[in-house]
């Protein structure tokens, strides 16, 4: 078990000549916990893990691995290790090589080297490949070494910048699988940096979602999932992401531009209305008359692309059978309890204690 | 294209190949068959030898010198540490300088009584003075030879350099590998190719290149110190019209370059990798 180590970050920012990549950046990384940075690209998400890892200073402000403070050291007085996006292995050297180079630097004994080698390529399953090359290997080999090589020196703290971005979809969701129970074998802090909230959602003991270098929401899946706290949260997670309807609320009612009411609505002014496609009721006797422009099929379920009476697009997701032919109507419901709202200038949520409908 | 390849290094080589088993007449007229004879007449001359030696010491020291001053600028020009921008550039100009105006330049530069070492020479009268001294001339011949080289292999070792992914030099960083760590264990095994490619040109170009820098820096004096085998085959076949000496010598040369250009093939093979 690797020592417990938190990361905490204060005011961290990161100037690119005049451009800012992450603008006074606070959050506290817990020990041994795995956490997914997340972000759409060029949010300056790798750019944080880069700084946290040492391979770029810090324009501004603060980090510490437990109690230490490390914004100052060289990459290698920080003991992290990090998996990189292109796997990173060192072409001239062989599996067993690359995973010991660390080691050899640090002046390990060759018999305790090819001992700790041994057991991190038991874990990873390389047992038969170390004496390759790494262009001898195929793309899930490759991620293994680099994850090997980041886990023979038992670092406190593991870095991941977007690991499984080069895998197909199956070798993928093995890798999540396997790096999960990894985890949990090693129990370092991991940092795991990932446009993909699949990944993010999947193996994340918590999420911070950033877009353009600042925080948009720190929290659990269920919390990032359920309850986001902006527009942009809402409409980056989920496949696909939530439903933002534009309107009024108007004498308790929420109103399209064309006068169409929605659905309840606890007060005034411009609003944003935020339903996941899954919550959207198909329903007969329904409310809200919606005219279908395009329906995916899936086979688990059916994706239907619509469009609200005043032309707002919105996408809803059906169980298994029902489907719908493009340009006919149909009738939904909102459920009032799965409904978000949010300012329509901040984008921020408007917490739920204040909406009068609920509770 | 063929054909000029044909006409200007094909037939020429193996001309000097087939004259160098005949007795040619230096005004023409007609050839001997004679065997190994031009072989046995230019093995057994102690002047071919020396002009050998003189030769292959400056096909090991040439290159190697010229290789290992670009290595170490482009590595600093690489790690873009203070004013390689505009280095990077002035590097590169004299690479459009004709070896003949390079010769003049040095000869003028180590001028001993006008030169870059004239005030030397008065401290210690006579330490430098290449028209006198064997060694000094030499050494300059070497250095212009090297100055000469810098620039191309500057280039192709920068470029090289470059193209190593820069996630490499950066997993280097994590596993704890310090600068110096990283240019001996990641930059320089990368570099491989690159290093090869410029030891076979600048190892062919010591040879070739050099005769432009002899003929006017010093005609291959004093007492013959810097004739080098190249510069000894231009004398005795044009000079002293030795025609199937010149010729016998000449394959005798690039039976040398050609083995020696082999072996460095060899030992590519062997540290090859694939990216």
């Amino acid at each position: 078990m690797a020592e417990r180590t938190k990361i905490i970050i204060e005011n961290l920012s990161k100037k690119f000549g005049s451009v800012e990549a992450i603008s006074s950046l606070s959050a506290t990384f817990d020990a041994c916990a795995f956490t997914v940075i997340l972000g759409p690209s060029g949010c300056g998400k790798s750019t944080l893990l880069h700084v946290i890892a040492g391979l770029e200073t810090a324009s501004a402000g603060k980090i510490f691995f437990e109690d230490r403070e490390v914004q100052n050291l060289p990459a290698r007085e920080r003991g992290c290790a990090m998996v990189f996006q292109d796997y990173a292995l060192y072409p001239h050297m062989n599996v067993e090589d690359n995973i010991g180079y660390a080691l050899k630097l640090a002046k390990v004994p060759k018999t305790e080297r090819r001992e700790r080698i041994g057991r991190v390529a038991e874990v990873t399953g390389l047992q038969s490949v170390l004496e390759r090359r790494p262009s001898q290997l195929s793309g899930g080999q490759r991620q293994r070494v680099a994850i090997a090589r980041a886990i023979v020196r038992e670092p406190r703290v593991l870095l991941f910048d977007e690991p499984f971005s080069n895998l197909d979809a199956q070798l993928r969701h093995d890798m999540r699988r396997e790096l999960a129970e990894l985890h949990q074998r090693i129990g370092a802090t991991s940092v795991f940096v990932t446009h993909d909230q699949i990944e993010a959602m999947t193996m994340a003991d918590k999420i911070l979602v950033i877009s353009n270098g600042r925080i948009e929401q720190f929290g659990t899946p269920d919390e990032v999932y359920h309850a986001p706290e902006s527009t942009f949260v809402a409409g980056f997670i989920g496949s696909p992401p939530m439903n933002l309807i534009n309107g009024t609320g108007d004498g308790g009612a929420f109103k399209l531009r064309d006068g169409t009411v929605l659905s309840e609505c606890g007060w005034n002014g411009h609003v944003v209305l935020g339903i996941r496609p899954e919550s959207v009721r198909v329903d007969r006797q329904g409310a809200v008359a919606l005219k279908v422009r395009y329906c995916e099929k899936l086979g688990s379920h059916s994706i239907i692309s619509a469009e609200l009476a005043d032309g707002q697009p919105m996408r809803l997701t059906t169980p298994l059978g029902s489907s719908a032919e493009p340009s006919s109507e149909i009738r939904v419901n909102f459920p009032a309890k799965q409904l978000h709202w949010f300012d329509s200038e901040s984008g921020k949520v408007i917490p739920r204690r204040s909406n009068g409908i609920e509770s | 294209m063929l054909a000029l390849i044909l006409m200007f290094f094909y037939i020429p080589v193996f001309l000097a190949f087939f004259w160098s088993f005949f007795l040619e007449r230096p005004f023409g007229g007609g050839s001997e068959f004679v065997g190994l004879q031009n072989f046995r007449r230019v093995l057994s001359d102690q002047e071919f030898w020396r002009a050998m030696w003189r030769t292959l010491l400056f096909m090991v020291l040439a290159p190697g010198t010229a290789i290992g001053v670009s290595l170490v600028l482009a590595l600093a020009a690489d790690r873009g540490i203070r004013l390689s921008h505009p280095a990077r550039n002035i590097i590169i100009w004299p690479k459009a300088i004709a070896g003949a105006s390079i010769g003049l330049v040095f000869v003028f530069i180590f001028n001993p009584h006008l030169g870059l070492f004239a005030p030397l020479n008065d401290l210690f009268p006579g330490l430098w003075n290449p028209r006198i001294d064997g060694t000094d001339a030499y050494l300059m011949l070497l250095v212009a030879q090297v100055w000469n080289g810098i620039p191309f292999n500057f280039i192709i070792l920068l470029s090289g350099l470059q193209s190593i992914p820069d996630s490499l030099a950066k997993a280097a960083a994590m596993d704890g590998a310090g600068p110096w760590r990283r240019i001996i264990d990641i930059q320089i095994p990368l570099l491989t190719p690159q290093l090869f490619l410029t030891f076979v040109l600048e190892f062919v170009g010591s040879v070739v290149e050099a005769f432009g820098l002899i003929d006017t820096m010093t005609e291959g004096g004093p007492g013959g110190a810097t004739t080098l085998l190249v510069y000894k085959i231009y004398v005795d076949g044009f000079k002293a019209y030795d025609l199937s000496g010149a010729a016998t010598q000449t394959a005798l040369l690039m039976t040398a370059v050609a083995i020696m250009v082999a072996l460095q093939f060899r030992l590519e093979k062997r540290v090859k990798y694939e990216r």
